[in-house]
């Protein structure tokens, strides 16, 4: 009985493997043009969101832009093949509003940019945030997603949202603890309006080789600081409500190492 | 059963074991290198010399391989500034032009079997020299504008380098002439993009400008814009520093640019004074140490304290209990009037190079003698301090130069070098001796130049006559600070040319000094 029992095991097992041996069909790729936002890899480069602060921009500065990469599948055209990317959170709380928070996607001022151009197979779309009196106080997000036209249906399926958040109020960057701590020291919101203002740097994603220049930025930084405390009454100091005497400095006051 | 397989088994393996170590009689068969591959090479030096961009041909001679088929002669070169092995060439002559970097390389011949993949090769000493690594390099201005004269290695003279070469003279009068031998500069590659390599250097500083050219051909690198990242609102070099790290004095402010860290040969923001702001103007004079230096405050009359890593200038500290303290250096109340630099030694006692200086100070009508000596921390740095007698001539001089490892100073006084003993004695005559007249000759530079493995100790004095500059060099006799005053100018003349003179720097292997 035991070796019957044998006998059937091998024959099914060799059935099976003759059977996994069979030829398989190639399966031919056929032009379906997608789109997708890009993500890169690693956690390099753009990923799902973007952070955005006007606290990083010059206070004069009324509006930004910020780029989002989109890639296509499929073949590249030789014509212009639109784009259409649709707010998915309007009217929720906080969401952001065209006209006030950023300037519509199909204003006729930018939306020729939301095509991708004939032979290419990826497009940086723009996208113009205002600096809007509410940012002060509050923050707003700009959820989207890649919608279906004519040229594109949405590509990858964890790729077709994106978002951005705007505000006016500080925000420390990522990467602050990681990388800007060692040229700038601990962060804080009244520091980064000194570097941002008085530096003149606010871009705060990018990884700087040179070092020589980040020992530049950081000696701008004190300079300046110190320019700040010679010709004002009072140090600049993260906590508003600390009053110091001539001179007096608290352990809440702007330091660079 | 299973228990007699098993046996049988450790069995086999065990008899299979003792088997291998018995009478292992081996098969060694030692043979000479020369019979496995016989090419004796020949007809090649072991050491070379050439200058860099001049064309070459070697030729080996290759015996004891006659019929040996499959063989293949090579030639290739590295070393210190070629870290990959590049190939010259293949046969037994090779022609080549010397396009590499001054250095020294090592060149291979090589013979071999391409079969057998067996070879014998020879092995080469290469030192390459532009005509500017091994020249005198004497900064002059005629009209008011800068430039330099060479004098090379055979004697013979180059002048206005810069101008007969197509490049702009430096506005303003001559300050210093400095070298590096790791300037980075960003370079565009053919296709766009930007790569930092490293270069040896010259920093030329006039009295408006300051530049940097390739060491190899005086190509310029970078002007004033480019040498820093935010150009300051006044370009008045004052002195420099160059070595891995530079320092330099810009305006009365200090600059440094770390040579040990990724950076594209651009210098930064000037740090900030002891006070925490820019209230600070420098005497333009540096005495540098490891990642540190010295110098002195005109406004605070303080000597300055500088860690390279630091964003403010510090005071020194005061002299420790127990040690003898000349007074502080802080807030001193005092002029400096020279700054003079001897040299760096390795003190055991502390791990660390000491910098040996002088400083010649002017304190209420009366004149001293700072004796420096301090490493790259912010200890007190003095170790003497010597009152000068009112009629001692140093203290008219303005033209200096210390001697490396004797505490004497030699100094011009119109015409004359003189020397001062940097000692307590009430005779000046004990002090001040006069060493050699330059006739008719104004003295513009003193320098005592020590090349250790060059076997060079000179002193070497530069003067200016009528727009024309000349350039001497005194043997010292036994490693000490005495030369032979009767010899004849011209027997110690190394060089002259046109223009008016105020400094220079000797070019000798692969150094600047």
């Amino acid at each position: 009985m035991k070796k019957l029992f044998n006998y059937i095991l091998g024959i099914c097992i060799i059935l099976g493997n003759m059977c996994a041996c069979q030829q398989q069909g190639t399966e031919m790729y056929e032009n379906d043009p997608r789109i997708f936002f890009a993500r890169g890899d690693r956690g390099y480069g753009q990923q799902d969101s973007i952070m955005h602060s006007f606290f990083t921009v010059p206070e004069d500065q009324d509006r930004d832009t910020v780029f989002i990469e989109l890639k296509t599948m499929g073949f590249p055209a030789e014509v212009y093949r639109p784009v259409k990317i649709i707010q998915t959170n309007a009217g929720a709380v906080n969401a952001a509003v065209p006209g006030i928070h950023y300037v519509a996607f199909d204003d006729p001022s930018i939306a020729n940019q939301f095509a991708v151009a004939p032979g290419k197979v990826a497009v940086k779309i723009p996208v113009i945030l205002l600096r809007d009196k509410s940012l002060e106080t509050g923050k707003v997000r700009l959820e989207m997603t890649v919608g279906m036209n004519e040229y594109f249906q949405p590509g990858i399926d964890k790729d077709r949202n994106f978002m951005v958040q705007t505000t006016a109020m500080s925000e420390k960057p990522t990467n602050w603890d990681t990388y800007w701590i060692y040229t700038f020291g601990d962060w804080g919101s009244k520091k980064m309006w000194l570097i941002v203002n008085y530096v003149g740097y606010s871009n705060f994603d990018e990884s700087i080789s040179d070092t020589g220049y980040r020992d530049y930025l950081k000696l701008k930084a004190h300079t300046k600081l110190a320019e700040y405390n010679q010709t004002h009454t009072q140090p600049l100091c993260e906590n508003p409500n600390q009053h110091h005497q001539p001179g007096e400095t608290c352990k809440d006051c702007v330091l660079f190492p | 059963m299973k228990y007699n397989i098993l046996s049988l088994g450790i069995l086999f393996l065990l008899a299979a074991t003792m088997g291998a170590c018995i009478d292992d009689q081996g098969n060694y068969d030692y043979r000479a290198e020369s019979e496995i591959m016989p090419a004796v090479i020949s007809g090649l030096e072991s050491e070379y010399t050439f200058q860099l961009g001049s064309t070459h041909e070697l030729t080996a001679n290759v015996e004891g391989v006659e019929g040996v088929e499959n063989l293949r002669y090579m030639w290739y070169v590295y070393g210190e500034l070629k870290k990959k092995r590049d190939t010259l060439g293949y046969g037994k002559k090779l022609n080549f032009k010397v396009d590499w970097e001054s250095g020294n390389y090592f060149l291979w011949f090589e013979v071999r079997d391409t079969v057998r993949d067996v070879c014998v090769d020879y092995k080469m000493g290469v030192t390459v020299e532009s005509f500017l690594s091994t020249a005198w390099l004497v900064l002059e201005s005629t009209g008011g504008m800068t430039d330099v004269d060479v004098v090379t290695a055979d004697g013979s003279l180059k002048e206005n380098l810069l101008s007969s070469g197509g490049q702009a003279r430096l506005k303003g009068k001559p300050v210093k002439m400095a070298y590096t031998y790791k300037h980075e500069q960003e370079e565009e590659k053919g296709d766009g993009k930007v790569e930092v390599v490293t270069k040896k250097a010259f920093y030329l500083l006039s009295e408006k400008e300051i530049k940097v050219y390739n060491a190899e051909n005086m190509e310029l690198l970078k002007t004033a814009e480019d040498c820093f990242y935010e150009v300051p609102a006044v370009i008045a070099p004052m002195d420099c520093n160059m070595d891995s790290d530079a320092q330099l004095i810009n305006d009365g402010k200090y600059y440094y640019l770390s040579g040990n860290s990724a950076n594209v040969g651009k210098f930064g923001y000037a740090k900030l004074g002891p006070d925490g702001t820019t209230d600070y103007d420098l005497y333009g004079g540096i005495l540098p140490a490891s990642q540190a230096a010295m110098v002195w405050d005109k406004r605070s009359c303080s000597f300055l304290y500088i860690y390279a890593y630091n964003a403010q200038l510090g005071y020194f500290n005061e002299q420790v209990d127990g040690k003898e303290d000349f007074g502080s250096v802080t807030d001193m109340g005092a002029e400096l009037k020279y700054l003079l630099y001897r040299s760096q030694v390795y003190d055991i006692n502390v791990y660390a190079y000491i910098t040996m200086g002088y400083g010649i100070m002017e304190k209420q009508g009366e004149y001293y003698i700072a004796d420096i000596a301090f490493n790259n921390k912010s200890d007190y740095p003095l170790k003497g301090w010597y009152k000068l007698p009112a009629d001692c001539k140093i203290i008219h001089s303005e033209v200096l130069g210390a001697h490396q490892t004797t505490a004497s100073i030699f100094f011009a006084s119109d015409d004359e070098l003189w020397i001062h003993d940097v000692r307590n004695v009430a005779d000046v005559s004990l002090r001040e001796r006069k060493l050699f007249t330059f006739t008719g000759e104004k003295i513009a530079c003193i320098r005592h130049i020590k090349i250790a493995r060059g076997d060079f100790d000179c002193l070497t004095v530069l003067t200016n006559t009528g727009g024309n500059w000349k350039l001497y060099t005194f043997p010292f006799i036994g490693g000490g600070n005495e030369f032979d005053t009767t010899v004849p100018a011209e027997d110690v003349l190394i060089g002259k040319g046109e223009g008016e003179a105020n400094s220079f720097l000797r070019m000798y292997q692969g150094g600047a000094y």
